[in-house]
């Protein structure tokens, strides 16, 4: 349930890959993520073994629960999630603010979820649910929209912070995402940055991503562009985040490069 | 287990409402009301985009083989048929089932790539 000790100090880290995990165990970060749906929690992989071996935190990061669905969270995925942490000795379990199927269709990607009360009571049950079943405390991340809901009644800082005042979940807060919203729907990321709790912040996700036709697409392959640093900059005058992740999926660069984006982020959080 | 608080009409009406979109979004249903109609055909595609990739990391042989066809392939297998349950490697599977069946599998076969987790570190 609710963590009320304060949030674990974490760093700066990167998603581990399989495809980047030499790398990963040579940029010397302070803490790493891992896609729990990759994970065999009977058969961890060697370098996470490794990076735990020298103390490093690992996060299990769940893409497919779709918390945000209509439907109950599935069980099964609940106790993947639970034995990830177990297995992982992981200090949370982090998930999205978002549904990934409905009606017997699966989306393959985070949708959003209507911002609605009646909505929120239904993630907020859901919430409870997951947190129940998990044995340390859960995250939630907001998510990148390309469309919104017409009957949308709260903004996303709003629903967040319903959800954090009704089940105490933490929040991973990715200024990526605030950043393609604004693109994309007109959000104003830093509207949203003073109304989210920041102090109930676990940790922050940064990437990159393409723009195409005017449209924003958080793709993961590429460098954080300096408005999504200027949003962690921005977030960190407002509150000092526990950690802060980069996110790089497919098309992956060198360790220079890598190791390069992970100063960028470390200097725009020291300009806040 | 009781939902502490949530409505129990609540539910219903989200999860109509979530799987009319996604039937939009992935089956080729119609766009719900009071949607930006060019904003969920960008979505739309963008979803479309993400499993044509997905399919294309485990069939890499498919892909050399087919050139540049295979977006085009792709498009038409997936038109009205939305993933399968299983993940990308059942979608990959159905898809070489499907251009099978269409007579147009290359030549070589091309094996489907094993899960997740294979590390570069030397054994």
């Amino acid at each position: 349930m609710a963590d009320h000790a304060g949030p674990a100090e974490l760093g700066v880290g990167i998603g581990w890959r399989p495809e980047i995990d030499l790398t990963v165990e040579r940029l010397g970060v302070d803490f790493v993520e891992v896609i729990a749906e990759n994970v065999n929690p009977a058969r961890v992989p060697e370098s996470l073994t490794v990076l735990r071996g020298r103390g490093v935190p690992v996060i299990p990061h769940g893409v497919g629960l779709g918390i945000g669905g209509a439907d109950r969270p599935d069980a099964s995925r609940l106790r993947h999630l639970a034995a990830c942490a177990e297995a992982l000795g992981a200090p949370l379990v982090s998930e999205h603010l978002a549904f990934v199927r409905g009606g017997g269709l699966e989306a393959g990607h985070l949708l959003p979820v209507p911002r609605t009360r009646e909505a929120l009571s239904v993630v907020a049950g859901n919430v409870r649910l997951a947190q129940d079943a998990l044995p340390v405390p859960l995250a939630l991340e907001n998510v990148a929209a390309l469309f919104g809901w017409p009957e949308d009644e709260l903004t996303e800082a709003e629903f967040l912070g319903e959800l954090v005042e009704r089940t105490g979940v933490k929040l991973l807060i990715d200024v990526a995402n605030l950043y393609t919203n604004q693109v994309n729907l007109g959000l104003d990321a830093r509207d949203a940055l003073d109304g989210l709790p920041l102090a109930e912040l676990a940790y922050v996700h940064v990437a990159g991503g393409h723009a195409r036709d005017g449209v924003w697409h958080d793709t993961h392959t590429a460098s954080a562009p300096d408005e999504v640093l200027d949003l962690l900059s921005e977030l960190c005058a407002r509150a000092r985040p526990p950690g802060v992740l980069l996110e790089w999926d497919d098309d992956y660069p060198s360790d220079a490069t890598l190791a390069g984006e992970l100063d960028r982020i470390r200097a725009a959080m020291s300009r806040a | 287990m009781p939902d502490r608080g949530a409505d129990p009409g609540a539910r219903e009406s989200l999860a109509a409402a979530q799987a009319d979109l996604l039937a939009a979004l992935v089956a080729g249903g119609p766009i719900p009301e009071g949607f930006d109609v060019a904003r969920v055909r960008i979505q739309a595609h963008s979803l479309m985009a993400k499993r044509r990739g997905s399919v294309a990391r485990v069939l890499p042989g498919l892909v050399r083989a087919l050139g540049g066809t295979f977006a085009k392939e792709f498009a038409a297998y997936a038109e009205g048929r939305p993933k399968p349950a299983g993940g990308s490697r059942a979608d990959a599977r159905a898809f070489l089932d499907w251009l099978g069946s269409e007579g147009r599998l290359p030549d070589r076969p091309a094996p489907v790539v094993g899960g997740a987790g294979t590390s570069r570190r030397p054994r």
